[in-house]
């Protein structure tokens, strides 16, 4: 197998890995899933271990009008929705859809609702005005009115509030003492599950004549999708190794390969000595043996005349302009005729010469 | 080939994406919530001053109609009848039942009836605390005070469980209370029955309701037989509206509506009574005879066992609802 065949095998897989990753990508499921259900009734109810299923859940309830929610315990939930028609959401069937029942209001077990109406809590103090204003036909009653109504009162009262099947009255108008806490909102009522107390079930009722239309919970799933970036990376790398030879397959690259190995041989024969170097080149000129040039340093310049002080000095230094270095006063006379021995006490002159830029560029 | 190779590649994206994909929670056990009570101090928030504001809107207009929800049975009849007594008589006062309270004892019934107690603050330096009761009757009425006694002087309420668990119910029968609620009431109203002398007196802790009412019989007995008559009361309770709750140390507290019909008559004479009375008289005019009903609110406190000591009475009142001949 040559190279080119396996780097086009490697494309193939690299494209295959490409459209795994890709498609993978597209089809994976969101970070957060929000499972719905349809309602269809006055009140859902959700119960604690729904709000349970993940502390970020976020609970929304639709519906048209006015929605109150409450929270409560969930004992009282149950008794409270016995004499409705509720749904109740039960969990999730998969990442779309909750589940949920629906619960019918008890059968009433006798239809005479009107004997625990009538004896009101009013019943009692309303016998004893009666004889006030009516003292006649109480007269012959009066006798057990006493013993009767005092002993009938405190257990009438009772009874006549503990009617068994209480109308149930549309709330906020029926008895909110069962709530921990209600809250209302217009047409979408939206509650984080953290912010419902840990135990106690939510309910929320439609106040008007329409209905609940759905509820759904939008809670965060971890995805494990880190495998998809890898397969993507090796697709792109493996596909332009194949893309490569993929092109190599199209193109004639055998006259610059033949001229690639023809320069690779001259080059080599020429650093073993079996062919000549290129003429000019500097191969060439250290095989002919080329003398290393040689600059010609012009004779350093002389000097100029000694400058000779013909004034007296002033007092007052004047200021001189050194032409090429600092000049030394003479003696102050010199014999015509100089002694074949000079005294040693003459000045030593210090003197240079001028830099002289050509013969610096010469000498280099 | 081209099909095998679509059809693997298919198949590695269905599996790379299902195994991707976390499994659907599932619902676990319900969590218990933290305040287990049938009422938390959020509800107890509500009821309380609506309960008040029911009260000072009835008391300022001597209106017990006005009592609607927040005040029923006993209750509603006894301040309907100080009402009376006060348009009667300006100095006979309704009692004066303040709107703070110090203690409010909780109920953890999952079940209806349900209570709920509170204890009031001292309404003046010389009155006792009021303990009120307020009966759930179902899960779509209103809390409602059904009662109110002043504290017996020297009481003490009995610690409860507070909302966390709230106080568990017990049925008057219950007999992990020594006596049972029951047997406590009964005896009790015996006592009453038969007076200081009866045997009962020795079970029980002592206490100014039975201390007061045993007086009257004595002065009323006294007053009939000087004009030849007799003094006659009879005394029951409403065991139907005889609640107990359990008390931290085992016991019970025990409310009990209780009937006082003291008949008094005489001979030869009539009877007359102050005006305050006279106006919650129903019925004929009063001539030898006049029946006075009470409603009475007894709270009844059983000691748990490890306590060792008498029931006993911690809060009581004697509320004079009616009058008549006979």
């Amino acid at each position: 197998m040559t190279l080119r065949t396996a780097s086009l095998i490697a494309g193939v897989l690299g494209l295959i890995l490409l459209a795994v990753g890709l498609v993978a990508n597209w089809v994976k499921p969101e970070a957060s899933a929000t499972p719905t259900a349809q309602i269809g009734a006055t009140v859902v109810v959700i119960p604690p271990e729904v709000l349970a299923l993940s502390p970020d859940a976020v609970l929304t309830i639709s519906g048209d009008g006015e929605l109150a929610a409450h929270t409560a315990r969930t004992q009282d939930v149950a008794a409270w929705t016995a004499s409705r028609t509720a749904v109740q959401v039960t969990g999730m069937s998969d990442w779309e859809t909750l589940t949920t029942t629906k619960s019918e209001p008890a059968p009433s077990p006798s239809p005479t609702v009107s004997p625990t109406a009538s004896p009101s809590p009013s019943g009692s103090p309303a016998s004893t005005k009666t004889p006030v204003t009516t003292p006649t036909p109480a007269t012959t009653k009066t006798p057990a009115s006493p013993a009767a109504s005092a002993s009938a009162s405190p257990g009438a009262s009772p009874n006549a509030t503990a009617s068994p099947n209480p109308t149930p009255a549309p709330t906020p108008q029926g008895s909110q003492d069962i709530w921990r806490a209600t809250a209302q909102q217009a047409n979408t009522y939206t509650v984080a599950a953290a912010d419902v107390p840990v135990g106690l079930t939510l309910v929320v009722e439609s106040l008007g004549d329409a209905k609940v239309s759905s509820a759904s919970l939008t809670l965060p799933r971890v995805v494990d999708d880190a495998w998809i970036g890898q397969v993507l990376w090796w697709g792109v790398a493996l596909t332009i190794v194949g893309l490569i030879a993929l092109i190599a397959l199209f193109i004639d690259v055998r006259p610059a390969q033949t001229k690639g190995e023809e320069w690779l041989a001259y080059r080599s024969g020429i650093g073993s000595g079996k062919a000549d170097a290129k003429p000019g080149s500097r191969r060439s000129r250290r095989a002919h043996g080329a003398a290393v040039p040689v600059a010609e340093i012009p004779a350093e310049p002389t000097t100029g005349a000694i400058p000779t002080v013909v004034d007296v000095v002033p007092d007052e230094p004047v200021p001189l302009v050194a032409l090429s270095g600092p000049v030394a006063p003479l003696p102050p006379e010199l014999p015509d005729e100089l002694p074949d021995e000079l005294p040693d006490d003459l000045p030593d002159a210090a003197f240079e010469p001028p830099a002289d830029d050509d013969a610096e560029g010469n000498r280099s | 080939m081209r099909r095998a190779l679509a059809a693997a590649v298919a198949a590695a994206i269905v599996l790379s994406v299902s195994a991707c994909t976390p499994p659907v929670p599932e619902v676990s056990a319900a969590p218990s919530p933290s305040a287990a009570a049938a009422v938390v101090d959020a509800q107890v928030d509500r009821i309380v001053p609506e309960t008040s504001s029911q009260l000072t809107a009835a008391d300022a207009a001597m209106d017990a109609t006005l009592l609607t929800n927040r005040v029923g049975g006993n209750a509603k009849i006894v301040r309907a009848a100080e009402y009376t007594q006060q348009k009667a008589d300006k100095t006979a006062l309704p009692d004066v039942i303040p709107s703070a309270t110090q203690a409010v004892y909780v109920s953890g019934a999952d079940t209806w009836p349900r209570l709920l107690v509170g204890v009031t603050e001292q309404p003046a330096q010389d009155v006792t605390p009021i303990v009120m009761q307020w009966v759930q009757d179902s899960v779509s009425t209103d809390y409602q005070l059904r009662g109110w006694a002043h504290m017996i002087p020297g009481a003490t309420l009995p610690a409860m469980a507070g909302p966390n668990t709230g106080a568990a119910q017990l049925s008057l029968t219950d007999p992990d209370v020594s006596p049972t609620p029951k047997v406590a009431v009964d005896n009790y109203i015996k006592l009453l029955q038969e007076g200081a002398t009866s045997p009962l007196n020795a079970t029980f802790a002592p206490d100014t309701y039975r201390d007061q009412l045993f007086t009257a019989r004595t002065v009323l007995t006294g007053a009939a037989k000087k004009a030849g008559g007799t003094y006659v009361d009879t005394i029951s309770y409403d065991e139907t509206a005889t609640y107990a709750m359990q008390t931290a140390d085992g016991g019970a507290l025990v409310f009990v509506p209780v009937t006082v019909l003291s008949t008094f008559t005489v001979k030869n004479a009539k009877v007359s009574i102050p005006a305050a009375d006279l106006a919650l008289l129903t019925g004929p005019k009063l001539t030898n005879q006049v029946v006075h009903s009470y409603l009475d609110v007894v709270v009844l406190y059983i000691p748990g066992p490890a306590v060792g000591s008498n029931p006993g009475v911690v809060a009581a009142e004697h509320n004079l609802v009616r009058v008549s001949a006979k």
